[in-house]
């Protein structure tokens, strides 16, 4: 996951595009020790300490992870869970409706190891 | 009708002599009227089979009287000690004493009688002989059972594996519960037959006899509580479910059903189901929302949180908004990003 979300996040800089997370791990410093050894570089909400159980997994009903949601620029949800080639293609389709033409590719995109 | 009404006098004849002129008059009315009469016949014949079994496919006859000089076309309803009861043909009831009809037609009642009565006593003692092989079985019932259980013991024994002795005795289970399906065959509706199809359902016996368990409960056994709980597994099919909510006269099979209804709808994801859903959804808040569901948990707050997913959390649904914290303890919402693209993503590093 991290390599193609990496990858989406800095191909996209430029769009009106944001990845964000809700990460579920319970300790914090633990979670920003991750973020920085894997330079994860988009923006997550904290879901607390009580982890897959805290305020906003509880409220969107999350059961599994991951668990995606990709939102057009008027906040409705246009797709759920769609992976890897999927999720490029409905950030590509919805950019497309705001007249923004990309073509993603992810070779050697990130350049970490996951 | 006129013809009634002299029909009644022909059979009530001690003083009574009709001149054969008016005899005539009674038998042209009756010749006159048959078309119409035949309907109200029909209707009539059919209106009392569904309530009196001694109704059975009579058909019209003429009736004589003891003199043999009056005659009228009825249909025998019912055959009392002393009477008879004809439905004539203007559709209403006559109650004739036996004494009074002609000797061809007390020995036809008679005979009517005597099949009736053979066929009551041949129906009660099927039902008799159904309770009683359904109580006998009880027995083999236990036998198969232990025996069960021994060979489910001997395998636990044998197998040292957990993912072999579980492969083992699911045959065991689909071998016995063949073997309790036939036991039942005959008495389906019986008590010991109930207790079959549980245990077969409940050791998740599959194919032939789990799809027969599961066709027997529902249809003799919807009312039973005991289902509720199974619903997850016995009712995978939409239309199990829609027969059992529909038939079920039990609050918990009830609940549990129009819940699972509302959820298996709700996983279609299709707009075009979304008022359907709703609708299951606020039954169960309305008339089940403490039932319990088959997590072990009221269907209250479970459909009022399917309800909310439906509202806002399905495909064409503006999102919830999420205001927070970042990693760093940073406040941010997801509405500050209203005009873009947004991924949500709900991750963990595990």
């Amino acid at each position: 996951m991290y390599p193609h979300e990496r990858s989406l996040v800095s191909q996209l800089a430029d769009k009106p595009f944001a990845l964000l997370g809700v990460n579920s791990d319970p300790e914090l410093e633990r979670i920003r020790e991750i973020v920085k050894e894997k330079n994860l570089n988009w923006r997550s909400f904290w879901n607390g300490t009580d982890g897959t159980r805290g305020p906003i997994s509880t409220q969107w009903n999350v059961t599994g992870w991951p668990t995606i949601y990709v939102l057009d620029q008027e906040g409705v949800i246009r797709y759920k869970n769609p992976r890897g080639a999927a999720l490029d293609e409905a950030i590509t389709k919805l950019l497309a409706e705001m007249g923004h033409s990309v073509q993603l590719s992810h070779e050697n995109q990130g350049g970490e190891q996951p | 009708m006129m013809a009634t009404t002299l029909m009644t006098a022909c059979l009530k004849p001690p003083r009574f002599v009709i001149e054969p002129s008016v005899r005539f008059d009674v038998v042209s009315q009756i010749l006159r009227s048959k078309s119409r009469g035949l309907i109200l016949l029909v209707t009539f014949v059919l209106a009392t089979m569904t309530w009196s079994a001694t109704a059975a496919a009579q058909e019209s006859r003429t009736w004589t009287d003891a003199s043999g000089k009056f005659t009228v076309e009825a249909i025998l309803k019912e055959v009392k000690r002393d009477s008879v009861v004809l439905i004539m043909t203007d559709g209403t009831e006559k109650t004739v004493p036996l004494a009074q009809l002609s000797a061809d037609d007390r020995k036809y009642a008679a005979d009517y009688r005597k099949a009736m009565l053979a066929e009551n006593a041949a129906k009660k003692k099927a039902t008799a002989d159904a309770k009683k092989r359904g109580e006998d079985l009880k027995d083999e019932l236990t036998g198969i059972l232990q025996s069960f259980a021994q060979s489910e013991e001997q395998l636990k024994q044998a197998e040292q594996n957990p993912a072999q002795f579980r492969v083992a005795r699911q045959s065991l289970v689909q071998e016995t519960s063949q073997k309790l399906i036939e036991l039942v065959s005959d008495v389906p509706q019986s008590d010991v037959a109930r207790d079959v199809y549980l245990w077969v359902v409940r050791n998740g016996a599959t194919d032939a006899p789990n799809s027969t368990a599961t066709k027997m409960l529902v249809e003799h056994f919807a009312d039973l509580p005991e289902l509720a709980p199974m619903l997850g597994f016995l009712a995978r099919d939409l239309s199990v479910l829609e027969k059992l909510v529909e038939k079920s006269k039990d609050e918990s099979v009830k609940g549990v059903g129009t819940f699972l209804l509302a959820q298996q709808l709700a996983n279609q994801e299709n707009p075009a189901l979304e008022d359907r859903v709703k609708k299951l959804l606020n039954q169960v808040l309305t008339k089940y929302a403490t039932v319990i569901g088959v997590n072990r948990q009221p269907l209250g707050p479970q459909a009022e949180k399917l309800l909310f997913v439906l509202e806002h959390l399905s495909v064409g649904k503006v999102a919830p908004d999420i205001s927070g914290a970042d990693l760093d303890g940073v406040p941010f919402k997801l509405s500050d990003y209203r005009g873009k693209v947004v991924v949500i993503d709900f991750w963990g590093d595990w």
